[in-house]
């Protein structure tokens, strides 16, 4: 009663008032926090060339993000890179290839990995704001068919066959039943029983998915009126015959507890988990089992004319290297790729950036699944894209080879 | 006196520094939704209302509809509550009444235990373990005897609605048999007294108690149903993750939080895509909200 009175009353309005403009500067605060982009200082950079190995002091920090497949083969690059140039450091954020390029659009990453180029929306939002931004690709992937038919041996009734044409009509609907005739003609080495097909694909959004769904509207046309895409409306799964399983283990869960059923995994995961894949009709029309040669061999026959140059829109180059000619070759093959931007202002940023690359595309140690880009690519990278990377307009290679 | 006086004043005065934190929930919440609302309007211009009802996620044609999500949201939360309403009631009702001390001791051990596992982990377990041992017993024998109830109406395959619901009903017991058992544990012995007095015994105890304490029971199953329907990794895990919607609970479905996790990481943002996603999460919230009221009501009326 007697603490209400007019100076406390004061005194209270006068908290009331603190913690208004409080609240109203942690808010202001985290606004701006939020919203400021990291602030550049130009520093002259001090770089002494050996014979051999640049030598590089600056200390810089490089933030990128994307791509969950290649998280572990980037740790491993990052560490080993670390060892050459001790003053770098890179941070990678294994968060999606999505969410990793819309974070370098925002200015929160300076290299963003994702498993697929950007479509051209996207593409022309980056060239927007950075004026012009460089594709690189960095790994080789592949995507894999596995299967579960019970009584089916590959070593007695042969490696079971598939086509594009066939996988497009399972995953649409068309083909519902093991024994049917397209399937059998196929495969003359195996009985196989009047049993529903289960078809299996990813439910997360992922670059599995988009390979594998080019490839079945580039090479079985007429049959996928789908579309491609990080997911798709998965026809089968109104049928009642699809699943869909969360991540690579999920698909391979799901297609190992379910007899009868289809899936379709990425090589690496294949690889280190030992499962079975099925042969694919090649372009040529061989049936070719997905090993590291027949994924190669599909790549020494790229039309490097026909490769986009570094900074244009790079969202057509996936169905470039998809059922590519020659007889040994795997039809379903694909690149991960980083996004950078052509010119960055800090020029130590910009010098590292390029050391980074280069250490990507040179690196001898890659992780067991993974495939190293092929010698052709890799000149093709180097030479026309590399090449590209400027700090303020001026080169980056002709800063370093100075 | 004087002395006194001024202290309390003081006293009094520090005491709306406590208000800080009030207000910083209160905008927490506030800007929570605020820029979940901000982020689904593109959704809400381009499809309308069809985001909600529409069965159609097609990223190729840029149209999204998350009916069978909503639904499937709702059927697995049931099913998980359903399932959690009997354990949980029982598990608190055996910890009071029949469990001897060290046993008890154990027992509610096991149960936070359970409480703070990772998610993740019950996923796997459902994936790997749950599934495959479920599909093979229960699932095929509710097939095979149940078939014309069209709850069992579809072949099993293992991730499904059904499996889903089983294991956030065995992760959200411990929630809410910890409050059960708690609310439980501080009944007025007068009332076991009075009950005992009457010449009656043990069941009519146990029969008064939960009625006595009928309202805490929903609160504590609000607090399942909130943790159940907000619940990502292990229902992505196990649920089938198909846009699918059937009465049969065999057949595998999706839920709310399974497609936003499943989806967000290939998003990209801004797009109508991630908006859509948004406008389920604002539903989810709106879901949430409505369920507590109804609660509330119910738990009002009861007293």
């Amino acid at each position: 009663m007697y603490i209400i009175r007019s100076k406390n009353g004061i005194a209270k309005w006068m908290y009331i008032i603190i913690i208004i403009i409080l609240i109203t500067i942690i808010g202001a605060g985290l606004y701006t926090f939020s919203n400021s982009s990291n602030t550049k200082t130009p520093t002259t950079s001090s770089m002494t060339t050996s014979s051999t190995q640049i030598t590089f002091t600056q200390s810089v920090t490089i933030k990128a993000g994307g791509s969950t497949f290649i998280n572990p083969q980037m740790q491993k690059w990052i560490v080993d890179f670390k060892d050459k140039y001790p003053s770098i450091s890179i941070f990678y954020d294994s968060v999606g290839s999505g969410t990793g390029v819309s974070r370098f659009l925002q200015e929160v990453y300076d290299i963003g990995a994702s498993d697929v180029p950007l479509p051209t929306e996207q593409w022309n939002q980056a060239v927007q704001k950075y004026h012009a931004i460089i594709t690189i690709p960095d790994i080789v992937g592949a995507v894999g068919i596995i299967y579960n038919i019970p009584g089916f041996n590959p070593s007695i009734n042969g490696p079971l066959n598939m086509t594009a044409g066939i996988l497009a009509q399972i995953y649409t609907g068309k083909i519902q039943y093991w024994d049917d005739p397209q399937i059998v003609a196929i495969n003359p080495g195996f009985k196989f029983p009047h049993e529903k097909i289960i078809a299996v694909h990813r439910s997360d959004g992922s670059g599995t998915t988009f390979v594998l769904t080019l490839y079945l509207q580039k090479a079985a046309k007429d049959k996928w009126s789908i579309g491609s895409g990080f997911t798709v409306q998965w026809p089968v799964d109104q049928l009642g015959n699809g699943l869909g399983g969360k991540g690579s283990e999920g698909v391979t869960a799901y297609v190992g507890q379910n007899p009868y059923s289809i899936g379709y995994v990425e090589y690496q995961y294949a690889v280190l988990t030992k499962l079975q894949t099925a042969q694919l009709k090649n372009h040529d029309g061989y049936f070719i089992a997905l090993t590291k040669d027949s994924i190669l061999s599909a790549l020494k026959n790229v039309d490097l004319s026909k490769m986009p140059k570094a900074t244009d829109d790079w969202s057509n180059v996936s169905s470039i290297l998809l059922d590519l000619p020659g007889k040994d070759s795997y039809p379903i093959v694909s690149f991960s790729y980083l996004i950078i931007r052509k010119d960055y202002q800090d020029i130590n940023k910009a010098i590292a950036i390029y050391l980074f690359l280069k250490h990507i595309l040179t690196d001898q140690q890659i992780l067991e699944g993974y495939l190293p880009l092929p010698s052709n690519i890799v000149d093709y990278v180097m030479n026309n894209e590399l090449t590209q990377i400027t700090a303020n307009g001026q080169p980056v290679y002709t800063l370093i080879s100075k | 006196m004087r002395r006194a006086n001024s202290i309390r004043k003081y006293f009094f005065n520090i005491s709306y520094l406590y208000a800080l934190p009030i207000l910083v929930i209160f905008l927490l919440v506030g800007s929570i939704i605020i820029s979940l609302f901000l982020a689904s309007i593109d959704a809400f211009l381009k499809e309308g209302l069809t985001v909600y009802t529409s069965n159609v996620w097609d990223p190729h044609n840029n149209v999204y509809g998350g009916l069978a999500a909503i639904y499937g949201s709702i059927v697995v939360v049931l099913i998980a509550i359903t399932i959690s309403i009997p354990l949980s009631l029982s598990l608190a009702i055996f910890l009071n009444e029949y469990a001897p001390k060290i046993l008890r001791q154990i027992l509610i051990n096991i149960s936070d235990l359970m409480a703070s596992f990772p998610t993740v982990i019950y996923g796997f377990w459902g994936l790997y373990e749950l599934s495959p041992l479920l599909k093979g017993i229960l699932f095929t024998w509710l097939y095979e005897n149940f078939s014309w109830i069209p709850l069992f109406s579809t072949s099993p395959y293992g991730p499904s609605f059904l499996l889903a619901g089983i294991i956030l009903g065995i992760m959200i017991t411990p929630f809410a048999s910890s409050i059960i058992r708690e609310v439980y544990s501080q009944i007025p012995e007068t009332i076991r007294e009075g009950v005992y007095a009457l010449g009656l015994g043990k069941w009519e105890i146990i029969k008064v108690s939960i009625k006595y304490i009928k309202s805490s029971i929903i609160s504590g199953f609000v607090l399942a149903f909130g943790r159940g329907i907000g619940e990502t990794v292990a229902v992505a895990l196990t649920v089938g993750n198909a846009l699918n919607i059937t009465p049969s609970i065999l057949a595998p479905g999706y839920t709310i939080p399974a497609l936003i996790v499943n989806q967000f990481g290939s998003t990209y943002y801004p797009s109508l895509q991630a908006s859509a996603l948004f406008a389920l999460a604002l539903l989810l919230f709106l879901i949430g909200t409505v369920m507590i009221l109804i609660a509330k009501f119910v738990t009002l009326r009861g007293e």
